[in-house]
């Protein structure tokens, strides 16, 4: 696994130079997939944190606790007897209405000068990251969020591996897919569309089950999964598919979506797919919601991470799209390291935007 | 749908050729009326067949009321309820949680002092002096001497919540999950094995009881298919496989088979060739249904929802939702003590509920997590959706014309809600609440669910 | 020695209930030289399967050696006395082709049957030991006996089919007294199984005195030898299990009341789960040398494990998924305390059939055990290389101390050479990727 993390640098890094406009050795040029159409799902999504060996830079005081250690610090006396309203159901209340009860413990925020990510304001203020591999203007105000959490970094962090990438591998209500239309060239195209869907199919994989193999179809959820499709122009610049920032929705755990504002895409284009990096403004109502409903209390202590430290944590760092009525910012600026696997995406024979709700199912009798 | 079915005394082998009476509409076409059959078993005097409502047939005392087992569920710290023989729930009160499923050590329970003790909420099923045991049905020996009912070595006890003979409100919710649920604490109605082949399997969903393979694969049928023939051949057998039956399969009543091709037999029930659907990937899918001409099978169907409700598409899946095409939600929730007694209906603590609705406010609960209100003339048409009159403050059971009372639709004995935090059509209040969802959580009600659960 | 029933068992009365009392296979039922029996059959090889859930921590329970001569890492270092009689397997995968990933499920499926589980609730085919006690399990007493050491009759790992697991005992007395009480289920006669409290104070012995005086009458000193051995045996096991019976009620004793952020929960107390797994492993070594069963099942603890540390607030398996890696051992300290109470027990029952004198060796050389897990790495659900051990010289046909290498070949392997080696003919074994007919020969004679 930790290989991985490493060739995921090595593609960041290329595509951070081709964001600067360094020149990059062109690769070969990649067929024209048929109709100018290619389908790519998603497979394997984490959110990008920058990691130093023991996390010696971006947390020098050391890895935030969890539920656990901070229910000790909150209800030290073991000699006392607690009613279950102070402290398990306030815990809970203070999960699910974060924004009315308000945990002040300690937590540990990223640190340091170097995160993974993109200028997503194109302004190089005193508070953004560089990139490592030296591009100015980063902005990722979640990585100080889940930085120092055990469970989100990688390689074996387990809100990380049980999270976005079992989820996207395992389950077909958390199947994206994009389709690229309009491709006259897969090294440079001034302009092509892309569009995302729901699939509603399984990925192939060979026969250890972890490895995918591009050639699938997908069907598209053109019933369920309408809120999931969204549009954007794009370009490809020497292989690397450059999108303009719109809004992206990515289902999580089947009732949750995660809104990602002013969501950028830099794909590189390879022959069995795309990988690089989702880049825009997390909405953080949407996120704290994936993170309680997919980590129950007790499970979130297997990633060590605090609920309603991470809901403040949230809070505090959120950098975008201020609410009209209360001025507090909605969103923040996050990136995900993404990997797709090349599909053919079906689109359904007629129009199924006459599918009506009460068609065969649950019949009642 | 309260029907009675004494069948107590038959030890004749499933072939259920004394069950004739109770299949009456086995070769008519899925429609009203449908019931489903058990396979016969010997049971004590008095103890009978009791057809629910939800939950198909289920073993009555001789009373008719719902028996339950508790089998010990390892939670993530230790295990709750009851080992075989070993009936540990008693006329004491807990006063303290457990822990065992949680990061939270003990503490004092909520209305500690009203609270009740396991066996005033789950009377044991007493056995008297001189009982006998009868094949599954056996007598263990309570801590304070007394004699109680096991089936399957594990004691039986009735929940106060049954009123009446047919109720199947205490324990388990209604549908079980998808994936393996560590961590629900439910004790569960015990049933005899339902009357189909090997091979076959017939679980709960929001619709009915619906008959799957043994490996979970919901079975459909087609409507271009007569009782001796199947018309779905080729091509459309490579995506409904017809579920095939031994060469030395029995019939027995609903089910017989045909010979659809030389040597391959295929299974028929209710007149209907069965087949599972090869694009389900899921157990208990119903993917197939969408397709023109395609119904999956039950055995018997709930009773139909409330004719104010209506059911909608969601991100997630097919839903119930109110008049105003709100998403309808359950909710439930167990105390996390030893004795895990259910904190989800109007006579429990509502602290659960309001901490997680309003953190801890009653009034920003009843703002945001409104219970479903029965229109005036509505009225209720089944057991399992009825009306009462709840205190929409304090959710206790309320008269009608108290202040705060309100008239609202209840599930299985319990309000239903809305959630204010999301629009019409959305599901932002699914899975709201904690422990993976297994206590005290809102859950929305799905007709059809693409999720993990139902 | 027409004296003797063929199954070689004393009968007896005890209290008014009956007692059936087995005999070791003593000199006088085998040949002249003690390497077959009487009438020129081989001796009989046994079967068994054992289980350990969460699997290991690679970094420091796979040794490096390869081969003979093994080196044994920290976290196998319980394995010391029987190192020469087990071989372990690393390195073998299990292949899930179109199957979902079921955690704690698809990885001992696949190893027991060959094949992977479509759902959850799916088991293919049957399991190893069903196939193995289908031909030899069917002369003697039992055709199977299955144990598990966490008090849970649920936790079996051992199924005929989807519908039919193979239920274990639950409870060491329980188990006691289903393989020395009657032998026979007959509602008409008069007799009743006695009352365990009583067997286990008055020793079941004693309702077979008449018979062992007469016995050993009748056999030579080295036979005398392994009666007594045998006999005292069975007396310390029952002055144990009546220790058992005494004691107060462990669960309400070791519950420590701790602050809200901590819970102690004695459930599953480790000492209690290796007490239980000792117990039982005791009576199943009496079971087999006495030829009541030639396959037996036992499980230490479940795919959940919900063994519990004191001091520690997360039993086994929420541990594997919680604890972090610590940086500077390279591994999860309480998980490793875990698995080396695993590692214990394996090694508890392997040299337990060490004690056996069989003919010219030990019944551990007429044994055949097969050890395995469900997951290799859990904290992520790991299945590859998922660890396995087989103990025992299967009647001469399998080396020990062996470490194999499996380089990502299917794990089937293991079981299929299993099968061939006591001497079920099959072509292959497993099904879709993971199908083998390649026998693992760095471990047959």
């Amino acid at each position: 696994m930790k290989n991985k993390f490493l060739k995921q640098m090595t593609v960041s890094a290329a595509l951070s130079l081709l964001a600067t406009g360094a020149a990059v050795a062109a690769p070969t040029e990649a067929a024209v997939p048929k109709g100018g159409s290619l389908g790519l799902a998603l497979y394997w999504a984490h959110w990008s944190i920058y990691q130093t060996p023991e996390a010696k830079v971006e947390c020098p005081n050391g890895m935030n606790v969890g539920s656990r250690e901070e229910l000790l610090m909150q209800f030290p006396d073991k000699n006392k007897v607690y009613t279950y309203e102070e402290t398990a159901l306030n815990r809970e209340a203070a999960t699910w209405n974060p924004d009315i009860i308000k945990y002040n413990l300690p937590f540990k925020e990223a640190q340091g000068k170097i995160a993974i990510g993109m200028n997503l304001d194109g302004k190089v203020g005193p508070n953004d990251f560089t990139s490592p591999e030296g591009e100015k203007g980063v902005d990722n105000n979640l990585f100080r969020v889940i930085g120092c959490v055990d469970g989100w970094r990688g390689p074996v962090g387990v809100l990380d591996q049980f999270g976005l990438t079992r989820m996207y591998r395992n389950s077909t209500y958390n199947r994206i897919l994009l389709e690229i239309t309009g491709i006259d060239s897969m090294s440079n195209d001034d302009s092509v569309e892309v569009t995302s869907y729901r699939g509603l199919d399984p990925l192939i994989t060979d026969a250890t089950g972890n490895n995918y193999v591009p050639g699938g179809s997908q069907r598209l959820d053109m019933r369920f999964g309408q809120k999931l499709i969204s549009h954007r122009k794009g370009k490809i610049v020497d292989g690397v598919l450059i999108t303009e920032p719109a809004d992206f929705i990515l289902p999580e755990y089947a009732v949750n979506t995660q809104l990602i504002h002013d969501a950028r895409f830099r794909l590189k284009l390879t022959a069995d797919g795309a990988e690089g990096m989702i880049a825009g403004y997390s909405d953080i109502k949407d996120w704290h919601s994936a993170f309680i409903k997919g980590w129950s209390t007790i499970r979130s202590g297997q990633g060590l991470g605090s609920q309603p430290s991470h809901a403040r944590a949230l809070e505090r760092l959120a950098d975008a799209y201020p609410d009209p009525q209360t001025g507090k910012n909605t969103a923040i600026s996050s990136a995900i390291d993404a990997r797709f696997v090349q599909v053919f995406i079906k689109h359904p024979e007629g129009n199924v935007a006459e599918a009506t709700p009460t068609t065969q199912r649950a019949e009642q009798r | 749908m309260r029907t009675v079915v004494k069948i107590g005394g038959l030890v004749t082998a499933a072939a259920c050729l004394g069950l004739a009476a109770a299949i009456a509409n086995a070769a008519a076409p899925a429609g009203k009326g449908l019931v489903e059959t058990a396979q016969a078993e010997p049971m004590p005097p008095g103890f009978q067949v009791v057809n629910t409502e939800t939950q198909g047939p289920v073993f009555g005392d001789p009373q008719g009321k719902s028996m339950y087992i508790w089998r010990s569920v390892p939670l993530r710290q230790g295990k709750v309820g009851e080992d075989p023989n070993k009936p540990s729930c008693n006329n004491e009160k807990l006063t303290m949680s457990d822990g065992q499923y949680s990061i939270y050590g003990p503490a004092l329970l909520p209305e500690v002092e009203k609270r009740p003790t396991c066996t005033q909420v789950w009377p044991p099923v007493l056995a008297a002096a001189d009982a006998k045991p009868v094949g599954k049905w056996t007598i263990v020996t309570r801590n304070d001497g007394t004699k109680q009912w096991a089936y399957d070595n594990y004691a039986l006890y009735t929940s106060i919540l049954d009123k009446a003979p047919g109720d199947v409100n205490g324990g388990k919710r209604a549908t079980p999950p998808r994936q393996v649920n560590v961590g629900e604490p439910a004790r569960e109605a015990i049933a005899p094995a339902p009357a189909v082949p090997p091979g076959f399997d017939v679980t709960v969903t929001a619709t009915g009881r619906l008959v799957s393979t043994d490996k979970g694969f919901t079975v459909y049928t087609y409507d271009k298919d007569s009782a001796t023939k199947s018309n779905c051949t080729d091509a459309c057998a490579e995506t409904w496989k017809p579920v095939v039956a031994p060469a030395f399969a029995q019939a027995q009543a609903g089910w017989t088979t045909i010979e659809r091709a030389p040597g391959v037999k295929q299974w028929v029930f209710r007149g209907k060739p069965l087949y599972t659907y090869a694009l389900d990937r899921d157990i208990r899918g119903l993917d197939g249904q969408d397709i023109p001409g395609w119904h999956a099978t039950y055995t018997q169907f709930s009773p139909k929802y409330p004719a104010e409700f209506t059911q909608r598409d969601t991100l997630a899946g097919q839903v119930l939702a109110d008049k105003n095409g709100k998403t309808i939600y359950v909710y439930w929730c167990y105390e996390d003590a030893l004795d895990q007694i259910a904190c989800d209906h109007p006579d429990a603590p509502q602290a659960y509920r309001i901490a997680i609705c309003g953190a801890g406010d009653a009034d920003r609960c009843a703002k945001t997590w409104p219970m479903v209100r029965a229109a005036d003339n509505a009225v209720s048409t089944s057991r399992v959706w009825g009306i009462a009159y709840v205190n929409a403050k304090t959710g206790k059971w309320a008269k009608q014309g108290e202040a705060d009372a309100a008239r609202v639709w209840t599930y299985r004995g319990r309000p239903i809600y809305t959630y204010n935090g999301e629009k019409a059509g959305e599901v932002l209040g699914d899975e709201f609440g904690e422990h993976d969802q297994n206590r005290n959580t809102f859950r929305a009600f799905y007709t059809m669910s693409l999720g993990r659960f139902y | 020695m027409t004296d003797f029933n063929r199954r070689r068992v004393l009968r007896g009365m005890l209290n008014g209930g009956a007692v059936t009392v087995g005999l070791p296979l003593l000199n006088v039922f085998l040949n002249g030289n003690g390497t077959a029996m009487a009438d020129g059959k081989p001796m009989p090889v046994r079967f068994g399967t054992w289980f350990w859930g969460c699997g290991m921590n690679k970094a420091i329970f796979v040794p490096k050696k390869v081969g003979a001569n093994f080196e044994l890492p920290e976290e196998i270092e319980a394995l010391k006395p029987v190192r020469n009689y087990i071989n372990l397997y690393s390195g073998f995968d299990v292949y899930k082709d179109a199957n979902p990933p079921l955690c704690h499920t698809s990885g001992w499926i696949a190893l027991r049957s060959g094949s992977m589980p479509a759902t959850r609730i799916d088991r293919p085919l049957e399991t190893i030991d069903v196939t193995v006690a289908n031909k030899i399990g069917r002369t003697t007493r039992f055709k199977s006996l299955s144990a598990t050491a966490t008090g849970d009759i649920r936790d079996s790992f051992n199924y005929e089919n989807v519908n039919t697991p193979v239920s274990p005992e639950w409870s060491p007395i329980q188990f006691y007294t289903r393989v020395f009480g009657p032998d026979f289920q007959d509602p008409n006669a008069p007799t009743f199984t006695p009352n365990p409290v009583t067997m286990v104070r008055k020793s079941v012995l004693s309702g077979v005195l008449d018979s062992t005086a007469e016995l050993s009458k009748k056999v030579g000193a080295e036979d005398k030898a392994r009666l007594d051995q045998y006999f005292t045996g069975l007396r310390e096991l029952e002055h144990q299990l009546e220790a058992q019976l005494r004691k107060p009620d462990p669960i309400a004793a070791c519950v420590q009341q701790k602050g809200p952020g901590e819970v102690v929960t004695a459930n599953l107390d480790a000492a209690l789960v290796g007490k239980r797994h000792n117990l039982m492993t005791d009576i199943f070594v009496m079971a087999v040398a006495c030829d009541q069963t030639r396959v037996i099942n036992m499980v230490y603890a479940n795919s959940f494990p919900a063994t519990a540390r004191p001091g520690y607030d997360k039993p086994h398996h929420s541990a594997t998924h919680e604890e972090p890696v610590d940086e500077a051992l390279g591994y999860q300290p309480n998980v490793s305390w875990y698995t080396r109470r695993c590692m214990e027990a394996w090694a508890y029952f392997v040299e337990s059939f060490t004690k056996i004198k069989e003919g010219d060796g030990t019944l551990l050389d007429n044994m055949l055990l097969f050890a395995n897990s469900d997951q290799s790495f859990a904290k992520v659900h790991g299945m590859d290389g998922i660890p396995m051990f087989t103990a025992g010289r299967a009647g001469g046909k399998m080396k020990g101390g062996i470490h194999v290498a499996g380089a990502t070949s299917p794990g089937a392997r293991v079981g299929y050479t299993i099968q061939k080696v006591l001497g079920i003919d099959i072509a292959s074994w497993g099904t879709q990727s993971n199908t083998t007919s390649k026998e693992i020969g760095e471990v047959l004679v």
